[in-house]
């Protein structure tokens, strides 16, 4: 089994993980399908890395990093200042080592809840969009304020994919769309413990094991939207048990069921 | 489902199929999927682009715009003639594909549906399962990706599919209607054009939620519809789906002027004619029309609408025709050409008899009316037209050729 494939319409489609520490911290986890495994040998090399929070995991030649607080949150202070461009410098040099083992990376920007709409922060996306030119980028918002036809405009004009993101359906989410603004399509999936999300308990917020009728729900979504993008991304960030490998390689499974059956 | 089990969408679907003449182009040949190209008639001297692909838009070519211009604006932009048949055909398969969830199918213009799927639980699950389906059959019957919105009413539903454009999905759940289309540009509201949209910038107000705080005496400032407008963009829009044939609630005839003019007698000859021919089928169905509109097209590419609503029906061409012409004197104040006009019959009634105790006065035109219908019926309308047309050189059946497009019923035609 493999975790990639190309559909009728020449998009790539992979299903990968999200935000694993290190290779050997399994803790009991199914192993992983061969795909999966790229990124394992340079992980250490890439943790140290302090403008990036973490790996996501997605097949051969194909992996993203999310972006750090330092670059997705609106620096205040001369030495926030200092930080963040000192991790615009590192995501280039990131992008420089991954270009030059031909691997294609996508840096993930996840905006947390208190990144609202406004001003300021706009301005701080601009500035992020700009400095991070020519990387091939991804931007996830928490805050629902962002869902608005100027912000979808302004990504297609610069070529960042609007993250789509699986979660619980709390009135503080943001709503279920898909749209696609670049080349690429992000989805991510960050389980929908929704007793978690809604007391804010770090410790199980990601402890959640899909069900494949809720994996099967996105089989249609992934395959319309693979219809407009050359590549579609689908991340799992349930981690907690292992359950981001486990549901990553059903899901490749169901696709690749799915698109057997279609022929 | 767990964890969504919890809140459920609205039932009203929308379905957008925005550049639905383009993305059929490209669903019959993949090579234009990223190349800019047009659709427009290639026969004709001065022909405006009926569609274009996101790349072409993304040069800078608009829709309206002369194919001519837009050549020069873009080296090697690609002109395909306009298939109307085509067009028109996967419109109708849009609309069977609906019909198979639900009858409570409203067309709302070319490539655009709302759908109720309330009920429909049973037979095909949850109304964004339901709505995912519709999406795929879509995709594999036409080839084309158009904008899907689910909500609970049509207006946010609407908003939702503009949003999301070309090619989103949204499902909303009720808390989260409110707050999405507060955020967007107040002219993706439905109702609101270009004129009303100058006039909110005026006042500052940007986003649909500015429009919504608005009091009612601020409202009504806004012009007759500003009450309703502000309780649509709270969301507040409680219109069901209406699934009457379009050609049953409005008729409508446009024509493409050849050449560009100013001339307002020109214009008058032309509006009598599309009145004539409208007011045609109007009859045929024994309605009346209560609401006339008159569009305009200019050559510069800008668009004007008036409107009247009436208390009275008007059946005739000549009460039609002064109505029409009363909407000109109101609108044609700019110092441009007119590249295309069009009138609209809407809030169609019974037609019935005047019931009067004697004769009514305008009996004698009442009868050459029932006349001049009775030769169009059996000979068709190019075998009887109004003296002035030759006068003004425009023959019957140019004029037919010229309108391709204008199939009644055939939703919003380059409107």
């Amino acid at each position: 089994m493999v975790n990639q494939a190309q559909t009728a319409d020449g998009c790539l489609v992979l299903f990968g993980t999200a935000g694993r520490p290190c290779p050997g911290d399994n803790k009991g986890a199914p192993e992983l399908s061969a795909g999966l495994r790229i990124f394992e040998g340079s992980l250490g090399e890439w943790s140290r890395i302090e403008a990036l929070d973490s790996l996501e995991l997605a097949g051969a030649g194909h992996g993203s990093v999310r972006a750090g607080k330092r670059i997705t949150r609106v620096p205040e202070t001369a030495a926030d200042q200092g930080r963040y461009r000192g991790a615009i410098k590192e995501c280039r040099r990131v992008q420089e080592r991954a270009a030059s083992r031909g691997w294609r990376l996508v840096f993930l920007l996840e905006f947390p809840f208190s990144f609202s709409y406004s001003a300021q922060t706009r301005r701080h996306l601009d500035r992020i969009a700009r400095d991070l030119e020519g990387l091939e980028l991804a931007a996830a918002f928490f805050n629902a304020e962002w869902y608005s036809s100027r912000v979808i405009d302004a990504l297609k004009m610069r070529q960042i994919a609007f993250c789509m993101m699986d979660t619980p359906a709390c009135p503080a989410m943001p709503p279920r769309i898909d749209v696609v603004t670049a080349r690429s399509v992000y989805i991510k999936l960050y389980g929908r413990n929704i007793k978690a999300w809604e007391s804010g308990c770090l410790g199980s917020l990601f402890n959640y094991d899909y069900s494949t009728a809720e994996l099967a729900s996105w089989l249609p979504r992934i395959e319309a939207l693979s219809g407009q993008a050359e590549e579609v991304r689908v991340i799992f960030a349930n981690t907690r048990h292992g359950r981001a490998e486990e549901n990553a390689n059903r899901m490749a499974a169901l696709w690749h069921a799915r698109q057997n059956n279609h022929v | 489902m767990r964890g969504r089990t919890t809140m459920c969408s609205g039932t009203i679907l929308h379905v957008n199929a925005v550049g639905l003449m383009a993305d059929l182009e490209v669903a019959r040949e993949r090579s234009l999927a990223r190349r800019p190209f047009v659709i427009a008639r290639e026969d004709v001297p001065r022909a405006v682009i009926q569609d274009l692909s996101p790349a072409a838009y993304r040069e800078g070519v608009r829709r309206g715009m002369l194919a001519g211009y837009a050549q020069k604006l873009v080296p090697g932009l690609v002109i395909r003639p306009p298939r109307f048949e085509l067009y028109r055909e996967a419109d109708e398969r849009l609309w069977a594909l609906g019909m198979e969830f639900t009858p409570l199918v409203e067309r709302a213009g070319r490539g655009h549906l709302f759908i109720d799927l309330a009920g429909t639980s049973r037979l095909f699950g949850a109304p964004e399962d339901a709505a995912g389906r519709l999406r795929r059959r879509i995709v594999e019957d036409l080839g084309i990706y158009p904008s899907l919105a689910l909500a609970s009413s049509k207006t946010v539903s609407k908003v939702a599919t503009r949003v999301f454009r070309p090619s989103g999905f949204a499902v909303l759940m009720p808390h989260e209607e409110t707050r999405l289309i507060r955020l967007q540009p107040v002219e993706l509201l439905p109702g609101i054009g270009p004129v009303l949209k100058e006039r909110l910038t005026l006042l500052d107000i940007e986003n649909i939620g500015e429009l919504a705080d608005l009091k009612p005496s601020e409202a009504e400032a806004l012009g007759p519809r500003g009450t309703e407008l502000t309780a649509r963009a709270a969301g507040l829009d409680n219109s069901s789906v209406n699934s009457e044939l379009p050609e049953k609630r409005s008729i409508r005839s446009a024509v493409t002027l050849e050449p560009d003019t100013s001339d307002l007698e020109v214009l008058r000859v032309h509006l009598r004619r599309l009145t004539a021919e409208a007011g045609f089928q109007m009859r045929k169905d024994n309605m009346g029309a209560r609401a006339v509109r008159l569009d305009l097209v200019y050559t510069d590419g800008k668009e004007q609408s008036a409107s009247e609503t009436l208390k009275q029906v008007l059946v005739r061409d000549a009460e039609l025709m002064q109505c029409v012409w009363k909407l000109v004197q109101r609108l044609a104040c700019r110092r441009v050409r007119f590249r295309r006009v069009g009138v609209v019959f809407s809030r169609l009634s019974p037609a019935g008899p005047e019931l009067d105790l004697f004769e009514p006065k305008e009996s004698k035109s009442i009868r050459l009316q029932g006349a001049l219908d009775r030769v169009h019926d059996k000979y068709g309308f190019a075998a009887l037209a109004p003296g002035a047309l030759f006068a003004a050189g425009i023959g019957t059946e140019p004029f037919a050729a010229q309108t391709p497009g204008r199939a009644l019923g055939y939703g919003d035609a380059g409107w």
